[in-house]
C-alpha cells in the first residue's frame, strides 16, 4: 500500500514538472481532466514500459493542447508540446547527471533530497532563465509570417532534432548497466544537455527581439508614409491661400481705383465678377475636416489624414468630428493608431461600393471613457455580424488579414478597451471605447 | 417633450458667451427627463451630430444660418418624429445589462448568443444587427432566464432563434444563418428548452 502510494507521488511529482512548464510556455489554462488524465495514464503504463513511459509526454501532451485550443495554430501546438516534453525531461536529466557527477557519495543515501531536488531544480532553473534572458512565449502568439516562419518553425525543427538525440541518448544509458565506462563520457553529455537548453532558449530569445525590432520599424516606416500624404495637402492648402491673398489684393487695389474714379457701375461690376467668384472658391475648400487640427498627437493625426484623403479621393463624403482636444487615448498609442487604422480601412472599403458614399468619424472624451466612433454606408443587404467576425470559429479555420480580426486580437490585450458594431439602415457604425485606468 | 438649444450661450450673470453652456444645459435637462428630445440649433461649424448623440442623446442638429424655409422644413420633421415615437409602444420583453457607459436593452426576440472573449469577465452579446461587449459571466447571464442555454464553453444561447440543431458537426445554425457551437452533452437540454421555448420568443 505504501509503496503504491509512494508510486503515484513520484509519478504526480514527475508531472508537477511538466505542467508548470507547459504553463509558463503556453500561458494557456490546464484543466483538471487534463492533469488527472496525465497521471492516470502514466500510473497504469508505467508498470509495463518502465523508464520508457516518458515516451508518452509528447504525445500526450500534442493531444491535450489540440483538444485544448482546436483552433490554434498547428506549428505551435507542435511547438508547446515538444517544448514541454524536451525541457522537462532535458532539465530533470541534467539535475540527475549533476547530482551524479558533483554531488559528494554520502549524499547519495539521502534519496529522497534527490527526487525532491530533481523536479525542484529544473522549474527554479527554467523559471530564472527566461526572465533573465527576457524571453517572451506571448510574442509566439501572434499571428505574423515572421514569427511562424521566422521564430515557431525553426524552433520546431531545432526541438525535433534536439529530442530525438535526447531519446537516444537517454535509453542508450537507461539500457545499458551503469558501469564506468557511461561515467567516462557522462561529463560530455552533461555540457551538451547545458549547451542544447542554453542555444534553444537564446534562439527564441534573439528572434522575439528581433521581431519586436522589425515591427518597431515597420510602424515608424508606416508613419513616416502616412504622414507624407497630410504633409503635402498642407502645402497644398498653404499655396491655394497664398494664391488667394495674391488674388484678393488685387482685387482690392482694382476696387480701390474704382471707388476713387466715383464709378458706382464699374464697382459692381469688379465685385460681382470677381469677388463673387472667389466666394465659390472659398466654400469649396473641405471644411468637414478642419477639426483634425484638435488631433493633438501627430501619430494619430497623420493616419486619420491619410485616410481622410484616400476617402476622399474615392469621392466619399467624409466628416470629422473632434471638438475636444485629443491628446490621450488612454492605450499603448501603436495600439489604438493600428486599430483606427484597420477600422477605417475596413469603413472605406465598405463606403466605397455603396451608393451615396459616405465616411463619418468622431472621437470624442465622456467622464473616464474616450469614444471613437467610425460610421459608413454600406450596402447592409448582405453584411451580417456573423460574417464580419468571422473568426477563428469560422468553419474555414484560420482566417487570415481581415481587419476586423486585427482589431479585435489588438483588443483583447487591453481589459479596458471595447468595441461594439451595429448594423443599421445603409451604414455600419463601429464604436471603440476606452476606459482611462487607474 | 422637445427642447431646442443652441451650443453657444449667454450667461446672464456674467454677460459673456461660453462656448459649450448649451451641452451643461443640456445634460442637465437629459438628468431630470430621460426621455427628452434635444435638438440643437446652431451654426454650421458647431455641429457634432455624433457626440453629442453619445453625450446626451441629441436628436438632431439644425443649422441657423440657412434658408427659411428648410429652417422650418427640419423643424417641422422633428416635431413630427417626436410625436411619432411617443405613439410606439416601448417592448416589454427585453433582455437589460449595464455596458461601461449606458444601459442597455434588447428585445429578447432579436437575441441571439453571448460568447466569452480572450478577457476575462468580457462577455459579447451578438444580435443579427448588433455585438456589444461588456462585463459579465456567461454563469451569470444563463441563470437569467431559461430560454438562455450554457450549449457550450465558450457560448450561451438564446433558444427561440435556433433554427437548426446540426448533431454531426455539433453546430447550432441560429435565425438569420450565425452559427455557434454545441458541446455534446448539452444537446439535450437545447433540444428540451427548444420544445419548451421555441415558439414563443
Amino acid at each position: 500500500m505504501l509503496n503504491l502510494l509512494i508510486y503515484f507521488f513520484l509519478i504526480i511529482w514527475q508531472w508537477v514538472l511538466i505542467w508548470i512548464i507547459y504553463r509558463q510556455v503556453s500561458r494557456s489554462q490546464i484543466s483538471p481532466w487534463a492533469i488527472a488524465g496525465s497521471v492516470i495514464l502514466s500510473a497504469l503504463i508505467t508498470p509495463f514500459l518502465g523508464g520508457a513511459w516518458v515516451l508518452i509526454i509528447f504525445p500526450f501532451m500534442l493531444v491535450q493542447t489540440y483538444l485544448h485550443d482546436r483552433f490554434q495554430n498547428l506549428r505551435l501546438t507542435y511547438f508547446y508540446s515538444i517544448y514541454t516534453a524536451f525541457i522537462s525531461l532535458l532539465l530533470t536529466n541534467l539535475i540527475g547527471l549533476a547530482f551524479y557527477l558533483f554531488l559528494p557519495e554520502k549524499f547519495n543515501a539521502l534519496k529522497g533530497i534527490q527526487v525532491i531536488g530533481i523536479v525542484l531544480l529544473p522549474i527554479l532553473i527554467h523559471w530564472v532563465t527566461i526572465k533573465v534572458m527576457r524571453i517572451n512565449f506571448n510574442i509566439l502568439k501572434i499571428d505574423a509570417k515572421y514569427v511562424r516562419n521566422n521564430i515557431i518553425g525553426p524552433a520546431n525543427k531545432i526541438l525535433t532534432i534536439e529530442f530525438i538525440a535526447f531519446l537516444f541518448v537517454y535509453f542508450m544509458e537507461t539500457y545499458r548497466d551503469v558501469t564506468e565506462a557511461v561515467a567516462d563520457y557522462t561529463k560530455y553529455i552533461f555540457f551538451i544537455y547545458i549547451f542544447m537548453f542554453f542555444a534553444l532558449l537564446a534562439f527564441l530569445g534573439i528572434q522575439a527581439r528581433n521581431y519586436l525590432l522589425q515591427e518597431l520599424q515597420n510602424a515608424k516606416t508606416e508613419q513616416y508614409e502616412n504622414s507624407l500624404p497630410y504633409y503635402l495637402e498642407i502645402e497644398r492648402l498653404y499655396k491655394e491661400l497664398a494664391g488667394f491673398r495674391h488674388d484678393f489684393a488685387n482685387i482690392l487695389l482694382s476696387l480701390n481705383e474704382s471707388i476713387k474714379s466715383g464709378d458706382i457701375e464699374l464697382v459692381k461690376s469688379v465685385y460681382q465678377n470677381v469677388l463673387s467668384q472667389t466666394q465659390v472658391n472659398v466654400a469649396q475648400t473641405k471644411l468637414e475636416v478642419t477639426d483634425l487640427a484638435n488631433v493633438s498627437n501627430p501619430a494619430l493625426k497623420s493616419v486619420i489624414s491619410a485616410k481622410v484623403l484616400a476617402a476622399q479621393q474615392q469621392h466619399i463624403h467624409v466628416t470629422l468630428e473632434v471638438k475636444e482636444t485629443i491628446a490621450n487615448c488612454y492605450i499603448d498609442l501603436l495600439d489604438y493608431v493600428r486599430i483606427v487604422s484597420n477600422l477605417l480601412d475596413n469603413a472605406i472599403d465598405g463606403a466605397s461600393v455603396s451608393a451615396d458614399a459616405f465616411l463619418r468619424i468622431a472621437l470624442f472624451y465622456q467622464d473616464d471613457l474616450f469614444f471613437t466612433h467610425i460610421e459608413n454606408s454600406a450596402n447592409t443587404e448582405n453584411i451580417t455580424i456573423a460574417n464580419m467576425y468571422s473568426n477563428g470559429y469560422s468553419s474555414k479555420g484560420h482566417a487570415h488579414g481581415h481587419g476586423l480580426n486585427n482589431v479585435q486580437r489588438i483588443l483583447q490585450k487591453h481589459p479596458n478597451a471595447w468595441i461594439e458594431t451595429a448594423i443599421k439602415e445603409q451604414k455600419v457604425v463601429q464604436t471603440v471605447i476606452i476606459k482611462r485606468s487607474k | 417633450m422637445l427642447y431646442f438649444l443652441d451650443i453657444e450661450l449667454k450667461d446672464a450673470l456674467k454677460q459673456d458667451n461660453q462656448p459649450r453652456k448649451g451641452l451643461e444645459v443640456a445634460s442637465e435637462i437629459r438628468q431630470l427627463d430621460r426621455f427628452a428630445s434635444i435638438v440643437f440649433v446652431t451654426t454650421h461649424s458647431e455641429f457634432a451630430p455624433i457626440t453629442y448623440a453619445y453625450k446626451v442623446s441629441a436628436l438632431q442638429f439644425i443649422a441657423k444660418d440657412q434658408p427659411e424655409k428648410n429652417f422650418s422644413q427640419q423643424l417641422q420633421s422633428c416635431i413630427e418624429y417626436v410625436a411619432d415615437s411617443d405613439l410606439q409602444p416601448a417592448p416589454d420583453d427585453v433582455y437589460e445589462f449595464e455596458t461601461e457607459y449606458t444601459h442597455v436593452q434588447i428585445p429578447f426576440i432579436d437575441l441571439l448568443y453571448f460568447e466569452t472573449l480572450s478577457q476575462p469577465h468580457k462577455v459579447a452579446v451578438v444580435t443579427p444587427t448588433q455585438r456589444i461587449e461588456f462585463y459579465s459571466n456567461l454563469k451569470q447571464i444563463e441563470a437569467s432566464d431559461p430560454r438562455l442555454v450554457r450549449c457550450h464553453k465558450s457560448f450561451v444561447v438564446n433558444v427561440c432563434n435556433i433554427a437548426r440543431i446540426d448533431r454531426a458537426n455539433s453546430l447550432l445554425t441560429l435565425r438569420g444563418g450565425a452559427t455557434c457551437y454545441l458541446a455534446r452533452r448539452k444537446i439535450k437540454i437545447v433540444e428540451e428548452r427548444r420544445r419548451a421555448y421555441g415558439g414563443q420568443p
